[in-house]
């Protein structure tokens, strides 16, 4: 499910109109990669995209039960689990029982439960806040904290992988947007010293340094950023990042950044590369664990790449397909597959293309 | 046994080991889940005479496990998986082993909490406990004194659970407080919420008194499904109240659902910030005294108790028992009237299940619904439960109530009656699955 910006109300991942308070979704599904490239691409990733909502009239019907208003169900099928631990990756958006792969419409309440989510019963209280239990102790888009705290993500069981979110104090003198920062034990404890709405971000684990990267505002149905700027929602949900949006054919991304796609915005963004020196073919799990002018697909479209579920494979342009060695570092594809459908390209990346086996 | 030889016979450990919790540890299939949360019923014995009882506690069930049935029901939990196991009673703190059992929980390696009403809950028990190893205690207070003190059906019950949660946390145990929203108490939260945060407590969980047990013969206290809309103005008022004096609000499985409230109260308890369904028998598992196993802590009965530990193994009961699977295969065929054409009647399957079979004699239909009473108040609509039977008088048994859907105006209500009446519909002993007949 999702939240609507508009009302509050929660309502089917698939709606493109609340049917509480007609507030109208801005699909991301037009500007989603084509065919089976589609569905093995953002099995990494989210099902949830942006939303832009405009306000009308509130209905007072009952919408009917379990229905999408309009438009097609949410496609995605995951070739694997995205959960688990790395340097950047993704997890089910909250709200989103579909981005789990699960049918909104499936007849397995199984299917709805999470390992995080805490029930209290009749007889079984619920948690004291001192006895763990909280997950998500603040709303990292808000910023719910107390005077002094801000709200940040971080991993509660001392791992690498941001599953929670925390109050943690604001350092006396923050360092602001872009300016270096420092963490507290790692870069996964919640704790640095960049104001608040910032996170210290792309941390060296060596000397525990990064920079201040600016958090989303807005919520979680209608996350906001800057200009040049996109929505990442990951780490379960703990982790909401502005990263520059960027054009993988451009290599406009900062040293040691790749350009990754983004599932919120269908678009790409700069992400701190986890794997620099990964080459066409090299096994991948996170979406970020390829080299910058790469990105992680399912192991079925990157040539040779036998015995992993996911590689990597180069970024080409369509526009320079029939030129010779276009996708010579890729050993075994054939071609340069467009990575957008045709029409549905957001400006200027309309020939981004990855060298993979052309299917779809 | 007398406290002060249980704790004799404890053994001396310098550290218990690391407790699993109710969160999921490890995968487990839809047929076969990991029961992570055990609520075990330790003793129906009790120092209070609650009107609202579900249990209809009082004196010790007959037939009550002995300490040796009870330690291996333990083991047997660890066996297949519990992460955390709440005692409760009666008053789990009158069963002479009950500091033993504690120790027990904790050395298995499963976290061992308690929900309780705390009137005899004295500083030396607490002690014992602590050093027993208790993981944290819910306290169960009911509105300000004049409500909880009538409900509980003992003067002095409101300043003593105030003493027992003062002591709690001189001995430094993790506490929370959950209160039973009724008509007695549905004024009472906001100042219940500040005398609970004077007291310390930033857990608070709410929930509507259910229809089951000595509640059901109380049809005066329970809320109508039409007081809905203007309980959640109320527990807005609360929210706002919780957020400035740092008090987080934990809505119980009965406290729902989707109404325009649902993301604020559970956004810390739920990812997505949304119900997602009756867990019992899926995650959570009910234990009986005298070891009857079943699927909700909070039913009882033959259609949902699905075996005894003297009978078979725990693990037996919950993987096979058939009044242990219904919310494991139940779909939205198994709902009816207006939770059938609900807009989220795939993910609620009409909330708590203890509060929907005792009301109208079988699942699938909840008219203690924000959403719901929210719908048809739109339309100048309301629903009304109206007693059709009362309950045999056994622990967790029910009555039967009908459901009456007419017009918020008076005038109207008056002139023209009912709109629609639903009448309670056969129990799952009769027809297992599906949405039943209706039996009036």
């Amino acid at each position: 499910m999702k939240l609507c910006g508009g009302c509050e109300r929660h309502i089917m991942a698939t709606e493109l109109r609340c049917p509480f308070c007609q507030t109208a979704f801005e699909t991301t599904q037009p500007r989603r990669p084509a065919g089976t490239f589609q569905i093995l691409m953002w099995g990494l990733t989210f099902a949830l995209g942006t939303t832009a909502c405009g306000t009308v009239a509130p209905t007072e019907e009952e919408p009917m039960a379990g229905s999408g208003s309009s438009g097609t169900p949410t496609v995605l099928t995951t070739t694997a689990s995205s959960s688990g631990s790395g340097p950047l990756t993704s997890g089910p958006t909250p709200g989103d029982e579909s981005s789990t792969g699960t049918d909104a419409t499936a007849e397995d309440t199984n299917a709805l439960d999470d390992s995080n989510d805490q029930g209290c019963s009749f007889y079984a209280g619920c948690p004291p806040d001192d006895w763990g239990g909280l997950d998500f102790e603040c709303d990292v888009f808000a910023q719910d904290c107390p005077e002094g705290e801000k709200c940040m993500p971080w991993a509660n069981d001392g791992g690498d992988y941001w599953n929670a979110t925390r109050c943690s104090p604001i350092a006396d003198e923050p360092a602001q947007v872009e300016e270096p920062c420092s963490v507290e034990g790692s870069g996964f404890s919640g704790i640095d010293d960049c104001d608040v709405g910032l996170m210290c971000f792309g941390v060296d684990p060596k000397t525990n340094q990064g920079h201040c990267e600016d958090m989303c505002t807005g919520n979680e149905a209608s996350p906001m950023c800057g200009e040049g700027e996109s929505c990442s929602i990951s780490g379960d949900g703990s982790l909401v990042l502005c990263l520059d949006t960027c054009n993988p054919l451009a290599g406009d991304c900062a040293e040691g950044e790749g350009c990754y796609p983004d599932e919120q915005s269908a678009l790409f963004v700069c992400m701190p590369s986890s794997a620099p020196e990964a080459v066409h073919g090299t096994e991948c799990e996170y979406i970020n664990g390829c080299g910058p002018g790469q990105a992680c697909f399912d192991a079925l479209l990157v040539g040779p790449c036998e015995g992993a579920l996911r590689c990597c494979a180069e970024v080409c342009s369509v526009a320079n397909d029939e030129e010779e060695g276009v996708c010579a570092a890729a050993a075994g594809t054939k071609s340069c597959v467009k990575f957008y459908e045709d029409g549905l390209e957001p400006p200027g990346l309309e020939d981004v293309g990855y060298c993979i086996e052309g299917v779809g | 046994m007398r406290l002060s030889e249980a704790r004799a016979r404890l053994p001396v450990l310098g550290q218990l080991p690391p407790a699993r919790t109710r969160h999921l540890g490890e995968e487990w299939s839809a047929d076969a889940p990991t029961p992570r949360l055990a609520v075990w019923e330790i003793t129906l014995a009790c120092d209070q005479a609650c009107i609202h009882c579900g249990s209809r506690a009082g004196d010790a069930r007959s037939g009550e496990l002995d300490t040796d049935e009870a330690l291996d029901l333990i083991a047997q939990m660890k066996e297949i998986g519990v992460g955390e196991v709440v005692l409760v009673g009666g008053e789990a703190y009158l069963r002479n082993d009950f500091i033993l059992l504690v120790r027990a929980i904790r050395e298995a390696g499963m976290s061992c909490t308690m929900t309780t009403g705390g009137r005899t809950l004295t500083r030396k028990r607490i002690d014992a406990m602590v050093e027993a190893g208790i993981s944290a205690v819910n306290l169960s207070i009911d509105g300000m004194q004049a409500a909880h003190d009538h409900l509980r059906g003992v003067e002095g019950s409101w300043d003593a659970a105030f003493r027992a949660l003062a002591h709690l946390r001189e001995a430094g145990v993790g506490v929370s407080v959950n209160t039973q929203i009724n008509r007695l108490t549905r004024n009472d939260l906001v100042p219940l919420l500040h005398r609970i945060a004077d007291a310390g407590v930033r857990s608070w969980q709410l929930q509507i008194t259910a229809p089951f047990g000595n509640a059901g013969d109380h049809p005066e206290i329970l809320l109508q499904p039409y007081m809905f809309p203007e309980l959640f103005e109320e527990l807005e008022r609360v929210a706002d109240a919780a957020d400035l004096r740092g008090v987080r609000l934990w809505p119980a499985n009965n406290l729902g659902y989707f109404g325009p409230l649902e993301a604020r109260l559970r956004r810390h308890q739920k990812r997505g910030a949304h119900y997602k369904g009756c867990g019992a028998g899926r995650y959570a598992l009910g234990i009986e005294a005298n070891g009857a196993i079943k699927g909700c802590p909070s039913l009882g009965g033959a259609a949902n108790i699905g075996g005894t530990i003297r009978d078979h193994s725990l693990r037996q009961i919950w993987h096979n028992a058939q009044q242990l699977q219904y919310t494991r295969h139940r779909t939205t065929r198994e709902l009816w009237g207006r939770c059938g054409d609900c807009y989220y009647a795939d993910i609620c399957r009409a909330g708590c299940t203890a509060t929907a079979e005792p009301l109208l004699g079988r699942p699938g239909n909840n008219p203690f619904c924000h959403h719901r009473a929210h719908t048809l108040a739109a339309k100048g609509l309301r629903e009304r439960i109206e007693q059709v039977e009362r309950g045999p008088g056994l622990p967790f048994d029910h009555g039967l109530y009908r459901v009456i859907t007419e017009w918020i105006d008076p005038q109207r209500r008056a002139s023209e009656g009912p709109v629609h009446v639903e009448e309670p519909r056969t129990t799952r002993l009769v027809d297992p699955m599906g949405p039943g007949r209706a039996v009036c």
